[in-house]
């Protein structure tokens, strides 16, 4: 059997809620340190939710051009700057984009949703349709993040951004993995970026119910992964950018290496487009440790879903369950939305550094607000303070609105 | 109807400018090269006669704004435009 091409992780870039360079988000998620704040941007007093994981340390003035700043949306300048600090850690700057050897792949949920916003209001806000911007468009297409960094780069390789809802920025790490196991690229900047924080999508998902809605006082408390009380998640916003390349590339040129990307699990329920179906879950899960050809055991830490809603966690919880048998009532398993909301397809980018990280410090981050474990979700939820436990390698679990599933296994790095 | 003066509109537009290329209206003259000085390109130029149109209440050529090269061209323009 033919031997998978090894693809090493060589660059990370990060701006969330709770960190916006790789070391503050380590430090975020290992002391427990909450993003999830009350929303000052706009009026949110006629939501049932007012909360949400907002960036507060990002200063666009610092980063880009006033031409930038026009045409590029909040979750495309979250991302090219991830991208950036990814791309200089990776040493890629001075790479030969020109060759077509090196590729963008992003995942965004909603793209440009605060343009759409702004544009509705243009029409119907006032008493009289005022002129909608002409950089709407630029800024609302959800592709402007993975070509805003190939422009910024001079990336000229394939330029994908990919939406497959809260599992985008996994399912883009994923296929960025693929394209250079399959040899036809030898390195990817990919990951998510998301900025949903709008009063429109604030209503909409709080329509839907799974919105915390009784902690507005005490927002850090809100997002209550396996908890008993959990009553839902909170929006959030952020990106996460991993410099994904070929070992023969990275060695070649001497890269940095943090750890190894060893399995991706991509399928679909095929079941319903809002609720997740515990045998594709599963499955998802298998498929990425089958990818890896590693079993179960090797598995020390799994980063959650997690979201904190009703119908998710016990279902999750399940499936590890189904996956990892009598190991799973030990296996260390944390969900990081109960620091910093759900970033719905940054989530999983985000959550994929915070896998690649975990394994890197053998440390697990902890899961906040689990003050009484719910007995439908039996296992480890790592509460409160992060744990030093070995681990040699990582499940980083995602699973959207519409089945779409992306379960990454990370190892470490060995040469 | 209250007449407005070509004064009038001068300021109008180098104060639209100025807010759409992020600029201080003290530094742009109506001698300036839209694209060669003030770096305007078509988006950007669409915005700002947008901004006016919305202010005097009046529809520009689009077509002809397009080709413009100085600010005093939008201004000659835009007073043909009110006054017609």
């Amino acid at each position: 059997m033919e031997t998978k091409k090894r693809v090493v992780v060589t660059g990370r870039g990060v701006i969330s809620p709770i960190g916006s360079s790789v070391s503050d988000y380590w430090e975020g998620l290992c002391n427990g340190v909450s993003g999830v704040r009350k929303i000052t941007e706009f009026d949110s007093s006629g939501a049932s939710c007012q909360i949400a994981g907002m960036v507060t340390d990002f200063d666009s003035d610092v980063h880009f051009s006033h031409r930038e700043k026009k045409s590029y949306e909040r979750f495309t300048q979250f991302g090219l700057v991830a991208a950036l600090r990814a791309a200089e850690e990776a040493n890629l700057l001075d790479q030969d984009g020109d060759s077509g050897e090196i590729g963008v792949m992003m995942g965004t949920g909603v793209g440009g949703i605060t343009s759409y916003a702004q544009a509705y209001d243009a029409l119907f806000a006032g008493p009289e349709e005022r002129p909608i911007d002409t950089y709407t468009i630029p800024r609302i297409m959800n592709s402007a993040v993975s070509s805003a960094i190939a422009i910024r780069l001079g990336i000229k390789g394939p330029n994908f951004t990919l939406n497959t809802a809260c599992s985008s920025g996994g399912n883009a790490v994923g296929q960025a993995m693929q394209w250079i196991r399959e040899g036809r690229l030898r390195a990817v900047i990919c990951g998510g970026a998301e900025a949903p924080v709008t009063y429109g999508l604030l209503r909409a998902w709080d329509a839907l119910g799974v919105l915390s809605r009784k902690y507005n006082d005490t927002p850090e408390t809100a997002c209550r992964p396996f908890d008993k009380n959990r009553s839902g998640f909170v929006l959030a916003e952020g990106a996460a950018v991993l410099v994904l390349e070929s070992l023969e590339s990275a060695n070649k040129r001497n890269a940095p290496v943090f750890g190894e990307i060893a399995g991706f699990g991509s399928n679909c329920d095929a079941s319903s487009l809002t609720n997740p179906d515990e045998n594709g879950v599963a499955e998802s899960m298998k498929l990425a440790l089958d990818d890896a050809e590693i079993s179960p055991d090797s598995i020390g830490y799994i980063n959650a879903h997690g979201t904190g809603t009703r119908i998710n966690d016990p279902l999750e919880c399940r499936a590890i369950h189904r996956v990892f048998g009598d190991r799973s009532v030990k296996l260390p398993v944390s969900s990081s939305k109960s620091l910093f909301g759900h970033a719905m397809g940054a989530s999983s980018a985000l959550e994929a550094l915070a896998t690649l990280l975990a394994v890197q410090n053998d440390c697990a981050p902890p899961t906040l607000n689990c003050d009484d474990l719910d007995h439908e979700c039996v296992i480890d939820p790592v509460p409160y303070n992060s744990r030093k436990v070995q681990i040699e390698a990582a499940l980083s679990n995602s699973f959207a609105f519409g089945g779409s599933n992306a379960v990454l296994v990370f190892r470490k790095w060995k040469p | 109807m209250e007449t407005i003066t070509r004064k009038k509109i001068e300021q109008s537009c180098l104060q639209t400018i100025a807010v759409e290329m992020g600029l201080k209206s003290n530094d742009l003259n109506t001698e300036m090269n839209l694209r060669d000085d003030l770096d305007i390109v078509s988006l950007d130029a669409m915005n700002i006669i947008m901004a006016l149109e919305d202010e005097f209440k009046i529809e520009a050529d689009i077509e002809t704004v397009l080709e413009m090269q100085k600010v005093s061209d939008i201004i000659d323009h835009l007073e043909i435009r009110i006054n017609s």
